[in-house]
């Protein structure tokens, strides 16, 4: 199945939004999500300045790592496809402009894509990926009777949705999983709000005559 | 209802060295380069599927197994004073007297029948009078024993070769026999490993890291060599241990001298658990596939699955009557689990948790305990630090 392209447009097409050129600044990178710049502001120094981008990071790396984990229902890959997410950010961060307010509904659609493409991303980033600083066993342990106990809801519940086709199973996870509004889900699929809407209430109505219901949330309710 | 929102909320700590680690990628390679370096990835990717090909199917077989990194494919000659040692290290005395409690399994008295080194681990053969027979094997920390029952297959041509028993697992071990006029052996597994077996007296014995299953075997005579399909007894794998009987409680010794808890107690029937001291349904349901449920009940931990990049985990779900004893210890420093911190009961689970990719199985023996109205055993009780183990 061809992959949609979320919204992601040359800049020659779209036009670049407004941002105040100053320079990047030095902060305590021990604050996490302290960070009051925009994101769309982020993004235009984050070409230049990785630091920005790792502000990015900060301020949306939990919701990416729970998306990832909700489409997986697997912990320790939803934290590869994370930073694989924001590795390809920055690949096309310089081909790629943001105009909504937020850059998680693009982040999310990287996501979408990465975690449909899961094994190949995570072979793209194989070196990557084993940079990554071990952790101790000791600390895999900590709580880890929690994480499978999370672990097996979110299969639960991705086992409730595995009848849905994916079109309609993407919008039941980033609406009414993962809290975006139906603007924004439409920027991350790439389709129009109302194709997001009609998508939904078919999940909608396929849920209700099985029996199950997944919908304990609104839309943007976790925005 | 399903409620899809429980993802654990990862910690500050986590997110700042997921972002240092994308910034120290991101400033790793100019975007240039970067550029160039994934299409010589994709390019390579050819080669390198083929090598991770490789590296899979060694990965499954015991040639890449870092729990016994000292073993090898065919036997080795004894170290000095390895021999005595594994032989002393062996329970003596007779037989374990009947009844679900007994003292440790003692291999029968005198010398082994056969044995088997590879590097530091040897693996002895007692003969039982019984035509039974037991294997003792040791190393490092731990010692294991086995005790098989006669075999059941008729022998084999003298020129052939019997699989009688197989005891897979973490370890898989094979014992049978050989005809006549066969002076050497091999197995070659599933995976493609060959594993020479030691051949004495018209019995064969071999073991190696892991669950891999014999494929063919190979027999030398003094007119050559033959090989095929390996024949191996159909009662070959069956459990060795029936529940409620002594083998099954004693599968394994501490090297310093100790007795496990699980095994402390006489074989009178005022050992017995009483009858509600029984596990819960559920555990019996699940037990009635793996477990030998007796006093000390042998388990299969085999539901594994990762748990981060570097470990992974191992389940088995227990009734809040069952209590793991130092027999998981053992295994779990062995096997490279991190036991005492790691091996958690909560809500009537053991998990354990280990390096990843170095635990197929992992074997603990768990021990019913009766639970009185006491209201201290209401819960789960710890599982305490783990003894010091000698080598």
């Amino acid at each position: 199945m061809a992959t949609r392209k979320p919204h992601i447009r040359p800049s020659s097409v779209m036009p670049v939004a407004r941002y105040d050129r100053r320079e990047p600044q030095l902060r305590d990178r021990t604050l996490i999500g302290m960070d009051s710049r925009s994101d769309l502001e982020l993004w235009r120094l984050a070409r230049a300045d990785p630091d920005a981008f790792g502000v990015l990071f900060e301020r949306h790396g939990r919701a990416v790592y729970a998306f990832c984990a909700r489409r997986t229902a697997d912990l320790a890959l939803a934290q590869d496809l994370t930073s694989i997410v924001f590795l390809e950010a920055w690949r096309c961060r310089k081909r790629t402009e943001i105009t909504s307010d937020s850059l998680l509904p693009w982040l999310l659609g990287i996501a979408h894509n990465t975690v449909r493409n899961a094994h190949r991303s995570r072979r793209r980033h194989r070196a990557a990926l084993a940079r990554l600083p071990h952790e101790p066993l000791e600390a895999a342990a900590d709580d880890v009777a929690s994480r499978i106990d999370a672990e097996r809801a979110l299969a639960d519940a991705l086992q409730a949705i595995r009848t849905l086709p994916d079109r309609e199973r993407d919008v039941v996870v980033l609406v009414l999983w993962s809290g975006l509004s139906y603007e924004d889900a439409a920027l991350a699929l790439g389709v129009p709000a109302g194709t997001v809407r009609s998508r939904l209430s078919r999940a909608r109505a396929r849920l209700s005559a099985s029996l199950v219901n997944p919908f304990t949330t609104t839309p943007g309710a976790l925005k | 209802m399903i409620d899809p929102t429980s993802v654990p909320v990862p910690s500050d700590a986590w997110v700042a060295a997921r972002r240092d680690h994308l910034l120290a990628e991101l400033r790793r390679t100019p975007e240039r380069r970067a550029h160039r370096r994934l299409v010589g990835g994709m390019g390579a990717l050819a080669g390198a599927g083929a090598a991770t090909a490789a590296g899979l199917l060694i990965a499954g077989g015991p040639a890449a197994s870092t729990a016994f990194a000292g073993w090898r494919a065919a036997p080795t000659a004894p170290a000095p004073g390895q021999l005595p040692a594994a032989e002393a290290s062996c329970p003596a005395g007779g037989p374990s007297p009947g009844g679900k409690v007994g003292p440790p399994r003692a291999v029968p008295p005198g010398p082994p029948a056969l044995w088997d080194v590879r590097g530091p681990y040897s693996m002895l053969l007692y003969l039982d009078s019984d035509g039974g027979s037991t294997m003792c094997m040791s190393g490092g920390s731990f010692v294991r024993v086995l005790p098989t029952s006669p075999p059941s297959a008729p022998a084999p041509a003298a020129d052939g070769l019997v699989i009688d028993r197989v005891a897979g697992g973490a370890v898989t071990f094979v014992e049978g026999r050989v005809g006549s006029a066969v002076t050497g052996a091999a197995l070659t597994l599933a995976d493609g490993t060959r594993v020479t077996v030691t051949v004495g007296g018209g019995h064969f014995i071999a073991w190696w890291p892991g669950s891999e299953g014999v494929a063919t075997s190979t027999e030398t005579t003094a007119s050559g060599s033959q090989s095929g399909p390996a024949d191996v007894a159909t009662d070959a794998m069956h459990h060795p241990c029936p529940s409620g009987t002594a083998p099954c409680n004693h599968v394994v010794h501490l090297l310093d001298g100790t007795v496990p808890v699980g095994q402390k107690g006489g074989s009178s029937s005022e050992q017995r658990p009483r009858r509600e001291a029984r596990p819960e349904p559920s555990l019996r349901a699940s037990a009635r596939r793996r477990m030998a449920l007796s006093d000390v009940s042998v388990a299969w931990l085999d539901e594994t699955a990762s748990l981060s990049r570097d470990a992974q985990h191992s389940e088995l779900v227990v009734s809040d009557r069952v209590v793991v004893e130092e027999y998981a210890a053992v295994f779990a420093e062995h096997f490279g689990l991190v036991h005492a911190p790691a091996l958690q009961q909560r809500r009537g689970r053991l998990i354990a948790v280990g390096a990843r990719d170095r635990v197929r199985r992992l074997r603990v023996a768990v021990r019913g305990q009766p639970v009185g109205r006491d209201p201290r055993h209401q819960g789960l009780p710890a599982a305490g630090p783990p003894r010091p183990l000698q080598a």
